[in-house]
């Protein structure tokens, strides 16, 4: 979708996000509707993209990757309500993998099948390249599928993250760039994850947060029945509750303030829905203190080694 | 609750009774044993008024509402099924039965003479299995891949014992002594059903008896258990690794200390895993409970049983719930004779 259209229907619609329990993923379909429903008209139509979070090859009942049923919970929201729709559902390869395997591993193409959407990998199809004038890339190169749709939504999992403390909505859009190994972008990881919302900004975001991951993280670590869908049209919005629900402050998360900052969405928002201490939740998210701050000095350690090793070869 | 023992051999002498004598809400009002001199020394010693060398006697004595079975496992079937058709409450020592037919039988009567039944099964009863099974509902592993149990334990050939495990016709050797307990605790932390059953095993020595056995498990839902069970090993263990889509579980049984582990251990995960488990050690040895081990269990289930029977609740350690074991101790034996899986039918 051109960028002023999409800026335009921004400014008119009320920025909310909102919080949904939920039992599991018992009766999915509407949980979803009930989150979506309170976000207001949201003139879904034509192309939609969803980009999953497949980001390596983990179990669903891990919480490291979208549930299957959540994506067939939207799936048929979408079919139910929104007439035509040419659904094609995303995600690209990584560092450690290839969505195409973990497709048919869990059952996703079945579910595909089922509600008659398209499977695109992003790595494997051609490029185009658009200016942004970003704090890491000027001219960014993305999937060319982005010249081509009408409605964007992204479907990530709520996890907490080894290196930019939480992942959401916005570092979902980090798994759209095209290329195999992502992880070259991880010292810049903050910068690069702003860029990728700038150029691929969504325009819904459904957070699966009913089976988390915390303390740890993307990857590995504990499985949380936290039973939450956190929605928005604001990914920058999104992902500040959903940083709060984890534990942190918003303010102190790199890739939240870089966002915002390149004006992908703003900080300010009306909370809807379920409304509890997100208190509750943060001891289970966060690692414990000594851990994390062990972790933080091992990739110093690890980071200025292969510093030293680096300097021994330039000598 | 007033309770009758049918057999005072080692078990109840080493536990029951001193578990039973200890419980104000219990009141032995009588024993039976086929060993004379036993009956009358125990009778003596805990000042029980009933004594008898026929347990028929103490099945028609109307004061009894409760009675447990002590004995060996292979005259189980005959007396809960008399017990049951006598009106009697059934705590039966594990295993409750080693074929399903037996098992099936004591659940029907049970059933028909509107009973309460219940097994012996201590084990699940520690706190390091009941923190494995919160961890597992909780979800904090995923879900379980496979499950690696061990059992490592001396032979009952101690001073007291009986030897109808080890020179029985028909004993099981260490798949029926200390297997009913690994199986029980593997089968209470998956619920799956079992789809299949293989397993290998046999005697170190000379002795027409399995000593040493491995038995595998393969659930409905692909998930898998392997219980190494055995008599011959130079030390006694009983630890379970319990592999789950989003973690592992280390449960040191004995110990009663559980690890979780996600992606991998790091030296100091390692040093806090051992510091939390020498506090609870260290706790456990100043209150006594570290000495008193497994026994300590008794007194919780026959605890919770009174109070199923008294609210006509659920039993601690159901019927069906001695019938899955029997199921995985038939097949295991089954398989280990025909040296083929067997494939369960429901």
């Amino acid at each position: 979708m051109p960028m002023e259209v999409m800026e335009t229907r921004r400014d008119k619609m009320e920025n909310i996000v909102s919080i949904t329990k939920t039992n599991g993923y018992n009766d999915i379909y509407s949980q979803i509707e009930t989150s979506i429903n309170m976000l207001g008209r949201l003139g879904i139509s034509g192309r939609v993209l969803i980009k999953l979070n497949l980001c390596d090859l983990r179990a669903p009942s891990s919480g490291a990757i979208t549930h299957p049923l959540f994506l067939d919970g939207l799936l048929g929201y979408l079919r139910k309500n929104y007439q035509g729709l040419d659904i094609v559902v995303i995600e690209s390869d990584a560092t450690v993998s290839r969505p195409d395997i973990i497709l048919r591993w869990f059952g996703f193409d079945k579910i595909l099948e089922k509600w008659d959407a398209k499977w695109y990998n992003l790595s494997k199809h051609p490029t185009i390249k658009r200016k942004i004038g970003g704090f890491y890339f000027d001219e960014i190169e993305i999937s060319a599928i982005f010249d081509n749709y009408d409605y964007f939504i992204s479907l990530p999992k709520l996890k907490t993250h080894s290196l930019t403390k939480i992942t959401a909505s916005l570092k979902n859009q980090f798994g759209c760039l095209p290329y195999w190994r992502k992880s070259k972008f991880h010292n810049q990881l903050d910068e690069v994850i702003a860029d990728a919302n700038l150029a691929m900004r969504p325009d819904l975001c459904i957070v699966d947060g009913i089976l988390s991951l915390g303390s740890g993280g993307a990857i590995y670590g504990v499985p949380l029945q936290s039973n939450l869908i956190i929605s928005g049209t604001d990914p920058v919005s999104v992902d500040c509750v959903c940083a709060k629900i984890i534990g942190y402050n918003p303010r102190r998360i790199g890739h939240i303030k870089k966002s915002e900052k390149l004006g992908v969405g703003t900080s300010k928002y009306l909370l809807r829905g379920e409304v509890f201490r997100f208190k509750e939740l943060n001891s289970d998210f966060r690692p414990p203190f000594w851990k994390e701050n062990v972790l933080r000095l091992g990739r110093f350690l690890k980071q200025r080694y292969t510093l030293t090793k680096y300097l021994k070869k330039s000598v | 609750m007033r309770v009758g023992i049918i057999g005072v051999g080692s078990q109840a002498k080493n536990v029951h009774l001193p578990t039973l004598n200890s419980m104000e809400e219990v009141e032995i009002v009588g024993i039976a044993d086929i060993n004379e001199e036993r009956v009358k020394d125990i009778s003596k010693q805990y000042e029980i008024l009933n004594a008898y060398t026929d347990y028929r006697d103490l099945l028609n004595n109307d004061n009894i509402d409760l009675v447990l079975i002590c004995t060996p496992s292979y005259l189980h079937k005959k007396m809960v099924v008399e017990s049951a058709s006598a009106g009697k409450h059934v705590l039966v020592e594990k295993p409750m039965a080693t074929t399903v037919k037996d098992a099936d039988e004591m659940i029907n009567a049970a059933k028909e003479n509107d009973i309460k039944l219940c097994v012996v099964q201590n084990y699940r009863f520690f706190p390091s299995v009941k923190d494995t099974k919160a961890r597992i509902k909780k979800g904090r592993i995923g879900e379980i891949i496979s499950m690696h149990a061990y059992m490592l334990d001396f032979p009952p050939l101690g001073a007291g014992y009986s030897e109808w495990r080890i020179e029985g016709k028909d004993s099981a050797g260490v798949i029926e002594d200390i297997g009913p307990h690994l199986i029980d605790i593997v089968l209470h932390l998956n619920d799956s059903k079992i789809e299949q059953i293989y397993a290998t095993g046999g005697c170190i020595g000379n002795l027409d008896l399995i000593d040493h056995a491995q038995i595998m498990i393969e659930f409905e839902d692909k998930s898998l258990a392997t219980l190494d069970l055995s008599w011959m090993a130079g030390a006694k263990e009983i630890a379970l690794y319990i592999q789950g889509t989003g973690g592992l579980l280390r449960c040191d049984v004995r110990n009663n200390h559980v690890q979780e582990i996600h992606q991998y251990n790091t030296p100091l995960d390692d040093l806090s895993s051992i510091i939390r488990k020498m506090r609870g050690i260290v706790r456990d040895v100043m209150t006594g409970d570290y000495f008193v081990g497994p026994k300590k269990f008794h007194k919780e289930i026959i605890r919770n049983f009174i109070v199923s029977i008294e609210n006509n609740t659920k039993s601690p350690v159901t019927g069906e719930e001695g019938r899955k074991t029997a199921v995985v101790i038939e097949s295991a034996l089954k398989s280990i004779r025909n040296r083929e899986p067997v494939f369960i039918q429901r």
